[in-house]
């Protein structure tokens, strides 16, 4: 599975919402409960699944499936 | 020379607060969903008027009388608030007066949020180190529910009110603790991540009712308790030749629920010595370390010769880890 389908996934899993309203492009605006709050949920999951640690100043990055997977191949981290 | 805690007590305003009590405020907020998202389920906050000062009075006021402490032998009154009552004169004055210390007394105030009570610890064991004091009153009190614009899930949810006092003393007799070695540290990228804009020299008058409340990026402050305040801890720890199976306590900073418990999970820490208590208070700010001690002491938790990491953390962003070791 391509890295960004298993974020996708991840994200899914972690604000509470259906798989497939998850892809790649979606963005935090697209979702409802994808908000402050669901972004520390996200920062949660992806901490835990791929050992990485986010910086203060890249949590910007945690509004898309793209930033996010971004901000993993930054760290040179896959599961 | 180290210091020791002659004795710790809190006070925590009347009002409660529910989240059914935001949530009727705000009709798109899910009581059950602030609970599952912070770990709160009510939080006392100070009322209309109700300041900091008057908090940190009431602790200290309790402390003495639980302590049986003469307050004629304090040599240095410590206030840490980000709430004070005036711009001046330093509020560590008025309460000298309201509490009746020596006019020989030194006091100042000092300005941080949630890393206060840590911060405070070492600061008044170094001058009890050096011999500048014998005995140090400690309070740290914060208002933070007046700085909350009500609609705004990210801080109203999550912050209450309290003040705390401890003393710190050069005598070990009659004390409850030994306070060990501090890592602290200081990361000024974080200064947005949680402000409140006006009020201060930079922007005195609010250009907009939202620069008077505090503006917070929760995402930043957890990502930061993740990487820099995990690794503080670590570094004590290591400093001090221990591993994490020689702690008997995790006391950290009540943040959020939450976050905590990622933490304790990232670090591998049981979670019978991670205490998370805030479930009936919210986030206290710099009080939440003192109160977690004061429930604990309480429910006859601690025990003599066991070792306790206190991690203060926050805005700033600011931290300060502190040993201490009970019953000494």
């Amino acid at each position: 599975m391509r890295l960004e389908d298993q974020i996708a996934e991840v994200i899914a899993e972690a604000i509470g919402v259906e798989k497939t309203l998850i892809t790649p492009e979606t963005k935090s605006v697209d979702v409802a409960g994808w908000d402050s709050m669901g972004q520390m949920t996200i920062l949660f999951a992806i901490t835990a699944k791929y050992g990485v640690e986010i910086a203060p100043d890249e949590v910007d990055k945690l509004n898309s499936v793209h930033g996010i997977t971004e901000l993993i191949r930054a760290c040179g981290r896959q599961p | 020379m180290t210091a020791f805690l002659r004795g710790v007590e809190h006070y925590l305003p009347s009002t409660i607060c529910t989240n059914k009590d935001l949530a009727a405020a705000n009709p798109t907020w899910i009581a059950s969903d602030i609970y599952e998202r912070t770990g709160i389920r009510t939080r006392r906050v100070a009322a209309p008027g109700e300041t900091a000062s008057d908090l940190g009075y009431a602790a200290a006021e309790r402390l003495f009388v639980k302590a049986a402490f003469p307050k004629d032998e304090i040599d240095v009154l410590l206030f840490c608030t980000q709430s004070a009552d005036y711009l001046l004169p330093t509020t560590a004055c008025t309460l000298q007066e309201r509490l009746a210390l020596r006019t020989s007394c030194a006091a100042l105030d000092y300005n941080l949020g949630c890393s206060g009570f840590t911060y405070g610890l070492w600061l008044a064991r170094a001058l009890v180190a050096a011999e500048d004091a014998r005995n140090v009153l400690l309070i740290v009190a914060d208002t933070s529910s007046h700085y909350c614009d009500r609609n705004d899930a990210a801080t109203a949810t999550i912050f209450g009110d309290a003040g705390a006092a401890a003393i710190i003393s050069r005598y070990e007799n009659g004390s409850m603790a030994r306070i060990g070695p501090s890592v602290l540290g200081t990361d000024g990228r974080g200064k947005n991540h949680l402000i409140v804009p006006s009020g201060g020299a930079r922007m005195r008058d609010a250009q907009s009712p939202r620069d008077r409340c505090m503006s917070m990026n929760g995402p930043a402050i957890a990502a930061f308790t993740l990487s820099s305040v995990r690794r503080a801890v670590l570094q004590l720890i290591e400093r001090q030749k221990y591993n994490l199976n020689d702690i008997d306590w995790f006391l950290f900073h009540q943040a959020n629920a939450v976050l905590l418990d990622r933490l304790r999970i990232a670090m591998g820490i049981p979670q019978s010595k991670m205490p998370i208590l805030m479930a009936d208070t919210g986030n206290l700010g710099s009080a939440s370390i003192p109160v977690l001690l004061c429930r604990l002491i309480e429910a006859g938790q601690l025990q003599a010769n066991q070792r306790c990491i206190l991690a203060g953390f926050g805005v700033g962003f600011s931290w300060a880890i502190t040993e201490i070791k009970w019953g000494v």
